[in-house]
């Protein structure tokens, strides 16, 4: 499947695309909100991970102007306290507290989104 | 001559003599005691007087002063009382028993047959009421009254200058009495920078010198810091400094004066300045400032500590993931992989401090409950890397222990009081190093009790530790005022901080909360 990751935060980038890729998907990573939706738009993501703090466009208005028209799932992240209780933004699929305790059961889990179809579930990993 | 003649002119001399002499004695009064003295002899020259008694007061209702002469004793009292009417000077009845208990008092004896003199000033205060009161003995008045009248130009000219003399006297005594008992430094210094007049505590700080202070803006001494001010006196110097000028013949033009600095058609005066060096006391305020930029800061850390952790928690959270992807790879040899295990624990620690740190800037503005055992807990793992060397020992009672407080503040006092520990055990050279930490109740108190073994406190000590600036360590280590601001913090929580001897040999500080009902709504401290 196709996975889009847009994080301000490199290595938060490159582990999420490691991972990704050693499952055999196709990965895009983008660095900005603004780049991000173009991507999306052009790349029509099946799994997106979504920072929410992020430079030129954050990540709620990133899911609002890419209209989600695919049933694609959005993962959203944030390592904000303010976030820590989770946070409702319509259009996300599970949140994800920042730091992961461990990068490979979060994509994981995510990964099971796009097999079964869930209602939006508000998920934190306590620190 | 006829000798009858020449009898009579000797007489009229002797008179007008003694006549000049009066008046001239008058001109040299010095003091009101004086003039009394003078009226007093000069009366009793001419008739028989038993007692003169001068009073006078500056209002209607003021209080009266008096000077009393019977045969040479003088006495100074005030009294309030109703002064008797009327303008002209009769003879009165001592008819109110206070009053006539009063004079009895003042003269030792009862008083009978009273002339009362009213005499009105030119200048010494319109609604003063000045009356000399003469005792006498003579069967007609009359004659007594009719030699004062004589006199009462002289006399009220005199009193007039004797009483404006008293009020400035009375004046500059207390002015300097206020000026040298000021609490804070001040001095005057002339246009040549020399001293004009100190106060008591000025000479004291600056042992008597007479030079112009320092320009340091600040003055320590005695645990009292003062801020210094200076500024300019201008003084007018009406008399000018040359002789009197003579008025012109043409009422306008005015003659140079022997210096050759000729005053102006109006009369320019010469200006003098002297300086004002004040020194206020501004520990208190200091104290203030400090704990308002503490309050800020406190805000500004926990304002700004969302913001802050998170552009930490970021970063890390990348480091984390990344080292968790490269741990699960086959590649990696035993060695590299604990390797990247301890950059795991490393980073998941920095996590947990930066959330720790958050905990601990928070501080709620609002009074809650809370258990006390919680607030030590959460305070714990900022001191810990101060006693790593240290015996540290914890003992929190087995049951909570609510208390009605701001736990951010709180957790503040409980630091500033380990790091005392810590420091005071850091200057023992020779193991153990030990500090003790224990909370228990007493008497419906929550009560924690920091000690240690380091050199402890002096017994005399014990209350000034509290005050703010007194500090016995080295200047660099402590500003004197963690415990004067902790003090403080408990005390708004209805609680109590006192110091004392430890059985571990060293310092033992006890802090003491009211117990709260443990049934009412609690708070959960860890998300505080």
């Amino acid at each position: 499947m196709r996975v889009l990751i847009i994080d301000d935060e490199t290595l938060i980038r490159k582990s999420l695309v490691r991972v990704a890729l050693s499952r055999g998907h196709t990965v895009r990573a983008e660095k900005d909100g603004e780049r991000g939706l173009k991507t999306w738009k052009v790349f029509q993501p099946h799994l997106v991970f979504l920072d929410i703090l992020m430079p030129k466009l954050d990540g709620p208005s990133v899911l609002r102007k890419s209209g989600k028209k695919n049933n694609e799932k959005v993962i959203m992240m944030s390592a904000h306290r303010a976030f820590s209780d989770g946070v409702f933004v319509p259009g996300v699929d599970l949140f994800v507290s920042k730091p992961f305790q461990n990068v490979i059961d979060m994509f994981n889990q995510a990964e099971q989104l796009c097999f079964y179809d869930k209602e939006v579930s508000f998920y934190t990993e306590p620190v | 001559m006829e000798p009858k003649v020449q009898k009579n002119l000797n007489n009229q001399i002797q008179a007008t003599k003694a006549y000049l002499r009066f008046c001239n004695n008058l001109f040299k009064a010095s003091s009101l005691e004086d003039f009394l003295s003078l009226l007093y002899k000069e009366t009793n020259r001419q008739f028989k007087t038993r007692s003169l008694v001068f009073c006078w007061s500056s209002g209607h209702f003021g209080p009266l002063q008096y000077i009393c002469h019977s045969g040479g004793l003088y006495k100074k009292t005030c009294h309030h009382y109703k002064q008797y009417s009327g303008g002209k000077a009769k003879q009165i009845q001592v008819k109110r028993e206070e009053d006539s208990q009063y004079l009895m008092t003042s003269l030792g004896r009862p008083v009978q047959n009273i002339l009362s003199i009213p005499i009105r000033t030119n200048q010494y205060g319109k609604n003063t009421s000045i009356r000399i009161f003469v005792e006498f003995y003579i069967k007609n008045h009359e004659i007594l009254l009719s030699f004062y009248e004589s006199f009462l130009p002289l006399i009220t000219k005199c009193v007039d200058r004797l009483l404006w003399k008293d009020h400035l006297e009375t004046s500059i005594e207390l002015w300097t009495s206020t000026f040298n008992e000021l609490n804070e430094p001040l001095a005057i210094f002339d246009e040549k920078n020399n001293l004009n007049q100190a106060n008591n505590i000025f000479n004291k700080i600056f042992d008597n010198m007479d030079h112009k202070p320092s320009s340091q803006p600040l003055l320590h001494w005695q645990k009292r810091i003062f801020e210094r001010h200076s500024y300019f006196v201008n003084i007018s110097n009406k008399l000018g400094k040359g002789p009197l000028q003579k008025p012109s013949s043409r009422g306008r033009k005015k003659e140079a004066t022997e210096k050759g600095q000729p005053d102006g058609e109006d009369g320019e005066k010469k200006n003098s300045s002297y300086t004002v060096y004040h020194y206020t006391d501004i520990s208190e305020s200091l104290i203030l400032r400090n704990k308002m930029i503490q309050n800020i800061k406190l805000a500004a850390l926990g304002d700004l500590g969302e913001a802050i952790a998170h552009q930490l928690s970021n970063p890390l959270a990348g480091v984390l993931s990344m080292a968790q992807w490269i741990l699960q790879s086959s590649l990696l040899n035993k060695e590299t992989k604990k390797d990247m295990q301890d950059i795991v624990e490393g980073v998941s620690r920095s996590q947990e401090i930066i959330s720790q740190l958050l905990d601990f800037s928070r501080t709620d503005s609002q009074l809650n409950i809370y258990d006390l055992n919680e607030v030590v807990r959460k305070t714990l793992p900022f001191v810990k890397s101060m006693i790593c060397f240290s015996d540290f020992h914890v003992e929190l009672y087995k049951k909570p222990l609510f208390v009605n407080i701001q736990p951010g503040l709180l957790k503040q006092v409980i630091f500033n009081l380990l790091k005392n520990a810590c420091q005071a055990v850091a200057e023992l050279n020779r193991p153990p190093q030990q500090i003790k930490i224990n909370t228990k109740v007493e008497d419906s108190q929550g009560i924690l009790h920091v000690e240690d073994n380091g050199k402890g406190i002096r017994t005399s000590d014990y209350e000034n530790v509290f005050k703010p600036f007194f500090t016995t360590k080295n200047p660099n280590k402590g500003t004197g005022l963690g415990l004067n601001m902790s003090r403080h913090i408990v005390e708004s929580f209805k609680g109590n901080l006192k110091a004392g001897r430890s059985s571990l040999g060293g310092a033992r500080f006890t802090l003491s909360l009211p117990l709260e009902e443990s049934r009412r709504q609690k708070h959960d401290i860890s998300n505080r």
